[in-house]
Formats: C-alpha cells, structure tokens, sequence
C-alpha cells in the first residue's frame, strides 16, 4: 500500500506532465514505487507506463456486492465495534498484522476520528486479533484494512469482520459495496479471496499494479 | 452499481488514510502525500523502514 498511486487516470486524462510530476515526487523520495491501475482509466495510460519501464505486476481483485445479508459466520471470535477510545488498538493491530513498521501504528490509530470510517476489532476473549474497516461516501461503502495478528489467524476473524461490516453498511442505507485483496494465483495463499467470495462479493476484474523503473 | 463508483470510494477511501498521517508521524518518518491529476500519491520515507 505505501510508495504507490491510487486512483490514476479515474478523474479524467493524465498528461505527460503530470506523470513526470508523479515521477518527480517518488524520486525525490528516493524510492520505486507501484501505480495501479484500474481498466476504467483512459486505454492509453499502460502503454505509455510500459513505455516509460513501468512493469505490470502482480494485481488485485475487484469486487463489489449489494448490502443484503451476509452468510452467517462461525467464529470462536467477538466482533466489536471500535469507538474512538479504541483507536490505539485498531492502529496496533493493523500495524501488526500487515508487518508495518511501527510508525503505521499510529497513523492506522488516527482513523478512528477520521469521517466516514467505522473501526472493527476481533477479540479472543480481552485479546485483540483482527481488524477491519468500512468506509462510506456518496451512499457506497469500502471495506478495507483487514488485518489479523498471526497468533491468530484461521479462526475466521476476518470472515466475521467481514459480515459485521456489511450488516452496518445495510443498516446505514448504504447502496453497494467494494473490497479487493491480490489475485489468486497458484503459488499464493488465498485466505482473504476465499473470505471476500464467502461473504457474497462478486469478482468484477483483475486491476494489475504497475512497478515503475529501478 | 457501476463499477466506476466501486473504484471511486476505495480511490476515496486510500485518499482518506493517506492524509490521516499525522503531522508528527510524517515529520519523524518522511511520509508525503501528494495529489496529480486525480489521483493520490503516497510516499514513505526511507526513515520509517528503519
């Protein structure tokens, strides 16, 4: 998720400039970086990312589901929504979970008081596991930042997550749903698609990554 | 539902977590964010790996 762009090409054409405006910031930095890029962007933004070095990489799924019901989810877990006092927990566990260094802790942390994030956390008994986040505008919601700590992974926490987010998007009135995780491929673990799939989303397409030059 | 708005609320959505940094974790860490053409652009700096 960090070093990457989001969103390009979504709003409208990107110039040359524009693209050497985003080269110019990543260099600066001292760092590659990915662009994703969505199959809604203008068809000419690939060959001219390939024509720069950009190489197509490894992608991510797109799926989207209405906010009906979701299948009911069998977890020894406790779902709970995080309130802002629970900020820190929800930073810490997202942090661990994706292996983020530790400054991403705090960042996670700050969403709790950001609009339209609704925090939840899995608990194994006081302990917390998992994490997970719905984000809403213009009555669509995102599920995103699906995080478990190791220790406690395969006990269907994330599933869980999943359902009590979508069950909130339906009683919010929201009108659809959007999620992604990597594609599925043979020589990668799959849990979080099979989760997404179980829980009623729909593939929609594959949005390949673009790794820009050394 | 369209998938152009399903791309736009996650677009939406990442946009939201990259300016959530606060200033004091992209002041020790180098975290930039930057907005082109419609798009967000993160940056961690390299102090933050370390």
């Amino acid at each position: 998720m960090l070093n990457r762009v989001n969103g390009l090409g979504l709003r409208g054409p990107v110039g040359d400039a524009e693209l050497d405006e985003i080269d110019a910031f990543f260099r600066a930095g001292g760092t590659r970086y990915a662009i994703g890029l969505s199959p809604l962007a203008p068809p000419d933004l690939a060959p001219r990312l390939a024509e720069r070095g950009f190489e197509p990489g490894y992608a991510w799924m797109k799926f989207g589901r209405g906010v009906e019901p979701p299948p009911e989810v069998e977890t020894a877990l406790r779902i709970e929504e995080a309130g802002a006092d629970r900020g820190a927990v929800f930073g810490s566990i997202v942090a661990r979970g994706f292996g983020l260094p530790d400054v991403a802790a705090e960042w996670f942390a700050a969403l709790a008081d950001r609009p339209g994030f609704r925090l939840f956390l899995a608990y194994d008994g006081e302990e917390p596991a998992g994490a997970g986040a719905l984000f809403a505008r213009d009555g669509i919601g995102w599920l995103g930042i699906a995080a478990t700590v190791p220790e406690h992974r395969r006990k269907g926490g994330q599933g869980a997550i999943l359902a009590a987010r979508i069950r909130l998007a339906g009683e919010l009135g929201l009108r659809a749903l959007a999620t992604e995780t990597g594609e599925r491929t043979a020589d990668r673990p799959s849990n979080s698609y099979r989760n997404i799939v179980r829980a009623g989303f729909e593939e929609r397409y594959l949005r390949p990554n673009y790794a820009s030059p050394a | 539902m369209s998938n152009a708005a399903l791309e736009f609320v996650e677009a939406d959505g990442y946009g939201e977590i990259f300016r959530a940094a606060p200033e004091s974790v992209r002041r020790a860490h180098g975290v930039e964010v930057c907005d082109v053409a419609g798009a967000t652009c993160i940056l961690l700096g390299a102090a933050a790996a370390t």
